[in-house]
C-alpha cells in the first residue's frame, strides 16, 4: 500500500511539472497564437496546388473586375488547343505600367505553356521585329488580348476571337490581366486549398 | 521561480540567435551565382524575385526588356527539354465503305477516282466500277448470304447502291455577315435522291412467296413479315429478335417494356398467338397477336414471329418477338417507316415486273436535300452524315485532303507592309515584305541569274521605275543577299525592267504548282504615274490552276504607299471599293471587312487557299501544296484506338508502317508551371520589397534609377554607358547581366540586366528566359 502511494504521488507530481512547464514555455515565446494561426498571405498573392502566385493587384479586385463573357467562353478562346499562339496587343508608346500589367499576363500564359507574345499596334523604334496587328487579326488559331486605356470604363469583353480589355486606371489594367490569368491558371491546376 | 524561468527563457533564446546567425553565415557560405538565377526567383513554392524596370520607360520598353515580343517565325517559348518516354496511340479508321475525293466547285462526277469518264452514276455492286473496296464486299455478296428458294426454286438476289454523282458537289462557302455567316469553311452539297438503294430479285417473285423467307436489306438480315407488292412489305430485323418464355416474360428495349402474357390457341389448328403487354410512354396495352403477324400496342408495333406452347395443356410456352425499330415497314411510294413509328426521308418504290404481281427490286432514295440552295437545309460540315435507317450506311463528309486523299500540307504567306532601305539611299522606303515562315518556298533569280529560293523577299513600292510604264512592269524586288557577311538587299534579276512571267519570284507549292506574284501600280487612281513615289498600288499572287478552271484565279492586296506614316497599310481594293483582298476579280471576294463594308466574305479559293488573317498591317495566306478536295465516305467508318506504344528517349518505335525514334527532347515532359515572378517598376520599390526579395533591375543606369544608384555606388563591376561612353559596356547592343550580392544591405541578391541601349538590354534579357544553364558558375555575363 505504501508503494503504491508513493507511485502515485510521483506520478501526479511529474504530471503537474510537465504541465506547468509547457504552459509557461508556450506562455514565454507566445507560440500558442502561432500554432493556432494560418500564416498571412498578402492580399495580391494566389494560392494554387501549395505554391503563391504574386499579382501586383489584389485577389479580390481580379475576381471582381467585371467581365461581359463568361469564363468558359474565355477558356475556349485562350486556352483551346488549337490556339497556336495568343498575341497581347498593346500600345508601344503607353506608359511602363501598361507593360507590366502585360507582363501579368504574359508570365502566366508562359508558365502554363501557352504560346504568347505581345504584339504593337503601331511600329515602335528599333523593335521593327514585333509584328504591327490590329483587333480585326485575331483568328481562332491566333487570338488577340488587346490590353487598352480606356477613360469610359471597366470591362473585358469576348468577340470575334479576341478580348478587348478596357481599363480606366493602371492599376484596373493589373486587375483585369490578373483576372484573366487567375481563369488560365485555374483551367490548368486544381487550385482548391488544400490543407 | 519566476526568474528562473526568465533564465532559462533567456538561453533558449540565445540557443535560437546562435542558430540563426550559424544559419545566417551558412547561407551567406552558401554563394549563389547567375546559375542560380531560378532558384533566385522562386524556391519551394515561395517567390523571391521581383522584376524592378525603370518608370520613365514606355510600354515598348518593358516588352523588349522583359523580352515579351513575339516574332513571327519564331517560336516565342522553347521546348522544354529533358529526358523522359513518350507514349503512343495509334488511331485508325476503319471504313466499310468507300472513299471518294471532290474538287472544289466541282460535283463528284467529274472527280478523277471514278474510273469512268464523267461516269453519271458511281454503282457500288455488281456492276460497279468500285468492286474491291469494303462495302461492295459486304453488301454484294449473295452467295454468301444464300439465295432464297421458293417451290424449290432457287431465287438469287443482291443488294447495291447506287450513287447519282452530279447531285454531290463539293462548294466553297460564298456567304457573308448579311447571312449571319462569318467563318470561311468548306461544305458538302447533297441533293435529294442522290442515294439509291436497290434490293435486287434477279428472278421476279411474288409477294405471298416472300413471307417468312430471311432476306437481307440495308446490309441487315431480316424476316419478311408481310410483303403486299404495291402495297407495304414489312420486314422484322434478325438481330432485333428476343425470345420471350413465361418463366422469363419481360424485357425492355429502348424505354418499351415488352411482356408475355402466356401463350393461346388461335384456333382449331395447331396455330398459337401470344398474349402481349407493351408500356411505352406511360401508356400500357396488351393484345393477343397471332404467330407470324403484328400488332401495334401503346404505340409500338411487335411482330410475333413464332408462338408455341411448351407444356402440353396450358399457357406456358415461348414467342420470338421483334419489338419497335427492329421493324420496317416499307410502302410503295411511301417514307420507309420504323416500327416505333418513326418516319425517315428514305422514300420506298416497289418495282415490279410486267405482271405487277411479283417484285423485281425494292428501291429506297433519300429525298432530303442537304444543300444551301433552298436556304433551309442544312448541309454537310466535316464529321457530318446522312445516314439510312440502319447505322451500316450513310454518306460521310469527313472533311479536306490533298488530291491523294492525305492530310493536306500548307504553306504559310505573310505580306506585310513595312521600311528599309532597300535602294541604299540612306532613307527607309515603304516597301512591301513576303515571307513565308515555314520554310524557304519563295523562288527568284539571284544577280547572277541562278534561281534561288529563300523564305522572305522584298518590294520596294516607292521605287520609280526606269523603264516605260506597262502593266505588270512596276515590280521591283529584293532580297536578302546570302552572298554577303553583312545585310545586304541585292535586286532580283530583271527588276526593275519588265519582269517576264518565267523570272518572277513566285512562291513554290510542288514541282508542278506554283504562286506567280506581282506587283502593280495603279494608273487609273491615285495618279500613279511612273517614279510617282506616293503611289497606289496591287500586289498580287496567283492560285495554280485547277482542273475545273484551267485558269488560276489572283488573290490581290490592294496597298498604298504613303499611309500610316509612309509605313505603307493595305486598303479597300480600289476598284471594288469593298475588301483588303479580293480573289477573281470579276466573281469573288476573299477578305475580311474592311474601312467601307462590314461584310465578312472569307472563304477558299478554288485551289483551296485561304485568307488566315487579314488587316491593315499584315495579310496572311495559306496555300495548299495539292489542290483540296473534299472527302466523302459512302458507307460507314468508325474511329479506333490501338494498342497504346511506349519508348524512351533514344528508343525506335514501330507505329503503322512507320519507325518512329523518340529523341532526348521531348515536348511532353515540359509540365506546366504556376508563374513566380512578380513586376514594378524603380519608383515602387520600397524597403520591404528590398529586403524580402531578389530584385531584377531591367534597364541600364539612364532608364532605372535602381540600376544607377549601384553603379553610383560602385557596386557592378562592369559599368554600363551609352554607345560611345567611356564606360565597360558601352558598344551599340552590348548587354550585361550581373549579380550583385547584398545589393541593399538586406542581404539580398540584385541581378541587374541592362544594357548600353535598348537592343542591349533585350538581349541581356532574353539569355535569363531561355539559357540560364550558360549561366553557371558566373556572376557578370556579357552579351
Amino acid at each position: 500500500m505504501k508503494l503504491d502511494k508513493s507511485v502515485f504521488s510521483i506520478s501526479i507530481v511529474v504530471i503537474l511539472l510537465l504541465l506547468i512547464f509547457g504552459m509557461l514555455f508556450l506562455g514565454f515565446f507566445d507560440f500558442g497564437d502561432q500554432i493556432l494561426k494560418e500564416p498571412e498571405i498578402a492580399a495580391n498573392y494566389y494560392r494554387c496546388a501549395k505554391t503563391l502566385v504574386p499579382f501586383r493587384a489584389n485577389i479580390t479586385d481580379c475576381n471582381s473586375f467585371p467581365m461581359d463573357s463568361t469564363e468558359t467562353e474565355f477558356k475556349q478562346l485562350i486556352m483551346n488547343p488549337m490556339a497556336n499562339t495568343v498575341f497581347i496587343l498593346v500600345d508601344p508608346t503607353s506608359p511602363a505600367e501598361l507593360g507590366l500589367s502585360t507582363h501579368e499576363l504574359f508570365k502566366t500564359f508562359s508558365s502554363l505553356l501557352v504560346k504568347t507574345g505581345v504584339v504593337y499596334t503601331e511600329p515602335a523604334v528599333n523593335q521593327s521585329e514585333v509584328p504591327i496587328l490590329s483587333i480585326e487579326n485575331s483568328t481562332i488559331s491566333y487570338p488577340i488580348i488587346w490590353l487598352r486605356d480606356n477613360q469610359d470604363k471597366n470591362l473585358i469583353e469576348i468577340s470575334n476571337n479576341s478580348v478587348i480589355v478596357s481599363a480606366k486606371t493602371a492599376y484596373d489594367m493589373d486587375a483585369a490581366a490578373c483576372k484573366l490569368a487567375l481563369i488560365a491558371i485555374n483551367d490548368v491546376f486544381d487550385c482548391s486549398y488544400e490543407e | 521561480m519566476q526568474s528562473m524561468w526568465k533564465k532559462v527563457g533567456a538561453a533558449l533564446g540565445s540557443a535560437v540567435m546562435i542558430g540563426a546567425t550559424l544559419a545566417g553565415a551558412a547561407l551567406a557560405a552558401d554563394t549563389k551565382d547567375l546559375g542560380d538565377y531560378t532558384d533566385l526567383m522562386v524556391a519551394d513554392g515561395v517567390v523571391g524575385g521581383m522584376i524592378v524596370v525603370g518608370a520613365n520607360a514606355a510600354t515598348a520598353d518593358v516588352v523588349s526588356a522583359i523580352n515579351m515580343g513575339a516574332y513571327i517565325g519564331q517560336n516565342v517559348l522553347t521546348e522544354g527539354s529533358g529526358e523522359g518516354g513518350v507514349t503512343l496511340t495509334p488511331i485508325s479508321t476503319d471504313v466499310s465503305g468507300v472513299k471518294r475525293h471532290v474538287e472544289f466547285d466541282q460535283d463528284a462526277e467529274g472527280a478523277f477516282e471514278f474510273g469512268g469518264s464523267n461516269a453519271s452514276t458511281d454503282t457500288i455492286g455488281a456492276a460497279g466500277f468500285a468492286s474491291g473496296d469494303g462495302i461492295v464486299e459486304y453488301l454484294y455478296s449473295y452467295k454468301d448470304k444464300g439465295a432464297l428458294y421458293i417451290n424449290s426454286t432457287e431465287i438469287n438476289w443482291y443488294e447495291k447502291v447506287d450513287v447519282d454523282l452530279s447531285k454531290i458537289k463539293s462548294l466553297r462557302d460564298q456567304k457573308d455577315t448579311n447571312d449571319g455567316d462569318k467563318f470561311d469553311e468548306i461544305f458538302l452539297e447533297t441533293q435529294g435522291n442522290a442515294v439509291e438503294y436497290q434490293l435486287y430479285f434477279i428472278t421476279s417473285v411474288a409477294g405471298a412467296d416472300l413471307k417468312g423467307k430471311k432476306l437481307w436489306f440495308m446490309g441487315k438480315e431480316y424476316t419478311v413479315i408481310s410483303a403486299v407488292i404495291n402495297d407495304q412489305i414489312k420486314l422484322g430485323a434478325s438481330d432485333a429478335e428476343v425470345v420471350l418464355t413465361t418463366a422469363d416474360p419481360s424485357i425492355t428495349i429502348g424505354g418499351v417494356e415488352t411482356t408475355l402474357g402466356g401463350i393461346y390457341a388461335a384456333g382449331t389448328s395447331n396455330t398459337y398467338k401470344a398474349k402481349v403487354t407493351v408500356t411505352s410512354g406511360g401508356t400500357t396495352e396488351t393484345k393477343y397477336v397471332d404467330s407470324g403477324s403484328t400488332e401495334t400496342l401503346a404505340g409500338i408495333e411487335v411482330y410475333v414471329k413464332n408462338a408455341v406452347v411448351t407444356t402440353s395443356g396450358t399457357n406456358e410456352g415461348e414467342a420470338q418477338v421483334v419489338v419497335g425499330a427492329g421493324i420496317l415497314k416499307l410502302e410503295d411510294g411511301g417514307y420507309l417507316k420504323l416500327g416505333d413509328g418513326t418516319e425517315t426521308t428514305w422514300q420506298t418504290t416497289h418495282e415490279v415486273s410486267g405482271s405487277e404481281t411479283s417484285i423485281k427490286y425494292l428501291k429506297v432514295v433519300d429525298t432530303e436535300p442537304h444543300t444551301t440552295v433552298s436556304s433551309t437545309n442544312t448541309v454537310l460540315y466535316p464529321g457530318d452524315s446522312i445516314m439510312s435507317p440502319n447505322d451500316l450506311f450513310g454518306l460521310t463528309y469527313n472533311g479536306l485532303t490533298d488530291k491523294y486523299g492525305e492530310e493536306p500540307a500548307f504553306v504559310d504567306i505573310d505580306i506585310m507592309p513595312t521600311t528599309r532601305d532597300l535602294d541604299k539611299n540612306g532613307a527607309a522606303q515603304a516597301v512591301l515584305r513576303i515571307r513565308t515562315p515555314g520554310g524557304e518556298y519563295i523562288s527568284y533569280k539571284d544577280s547572277s541569274n541562278t534561281s534561288m529560293i529563300t523564305d522572305e523577299i522584298w518590294i520596294n513600292t516607292t521605287e520609280a521605275n526606269t523603264s516605260s510604264y506597262s502593266s505588270m512592269n512596276m515590280n521591283r524586288w529584293f532580297y536578302k543577299d546570302p552572298s554577303q557577311s553583312t545585310l545586304t538587299y541585292t535586286r532580283v534579276t530583271g527588276s526593275p525592267i519588265p519582269l517576264l512571267s518565267t523570272n518572277r519570284p513566285y512562291i513554290k507549292l510542288t514541282t508542278s504548282n506554283n504562286m506567280l506574284m506581282y506587283y502593280v501600280g495603279n494608273s487609273t487612281s491615285g495618279g500613279a504615274t511612273q517614279g510617282n513615289m506616293t503611289e497606289l498600288g496591287n500586289f498580287s499572287i496567283s492560285d495554280p490552276t485547277t482542273d475545273v478552271t484551267s485558269t488560276g484565279y489572283n488573290i490581290t492586296m490592294s496597298y498604298n504607299s504613303s499611309a500610316a506614316s509612309s509605313v505603307g497599310q493595305f486598303e479597300d481594293e480600289y476598284t471594288h471599293n469593298a475588301n483588303y483582298v479580293e480573289y477573281d476579280t470579276t466573281v469573288d471576294f476573299i477578305a475580311r471587312e474592311g474601312t467601307t463594308t462590314p461584310l465578312t466574305r472569307d472563304y477558299y479559293t478554288r485551289w483551296g487557299t485561304y485568307v488566315d488573317s487579314v488587316g491593315q498591317t499584315l495579310v496572311s495566306l495559306r496555300a495548299p501544296q495539292e489542290q483540296l478536295f473534299s472527302e466523302y465516305v459512302v458507307g460507314t467508318q468508325a474511329e479506333l484506338e490501338g494498342t497504346p506504344i511506349s519508348a524512351e528517349a533514344g528508343e525506335t518505335v514501330a507505329v503503322g508502317d512507320m519507325q518512329v525514334m523518340v529523341e532526348g527532347s521531348v515536348g511532353g515532359v515540359t509540365k506546366a508551371t504556376l508563374p513566380s515572378a512578380i513586376s514594378k517598376l524603380d519608383t515602387d520599390v520600397t524597403s520591404a520589397d528590398k529586403t524580402g526579395y531578389n530584385l531584377v533591375l531591367v534597364g541600364g543606369p539612364a532608364v532605372n534609377t535602381l540600376v544607377n544608384g549601384l553603379q553610383t555606388e560602385g557596386k557592378l563591376t562592369k559599368t554600363i554607358g551609352a554607345a560611345g561612353s567611356t564606360a565597360d559596356i558601352a558598344s551599340a547592343g552590348a548587354g550585361v547581366i550581373e549579380l550583385v550580392a547584398d545589393a541593399f544591405a538586406t542581404g539580398k541578391y540584385a541581378i541587374v540586366v541592362a544594357g548600353s541601349d535598348r537592343a542591349g538590354t533585350a538581349k541581356a534579357a532574353a539569355i535569363l528566359t531561355k539559357d540560364t544553364a550558360s549561366l553557371a558558375g558566373k556572376t557578370v555575363y556579357e552579351v
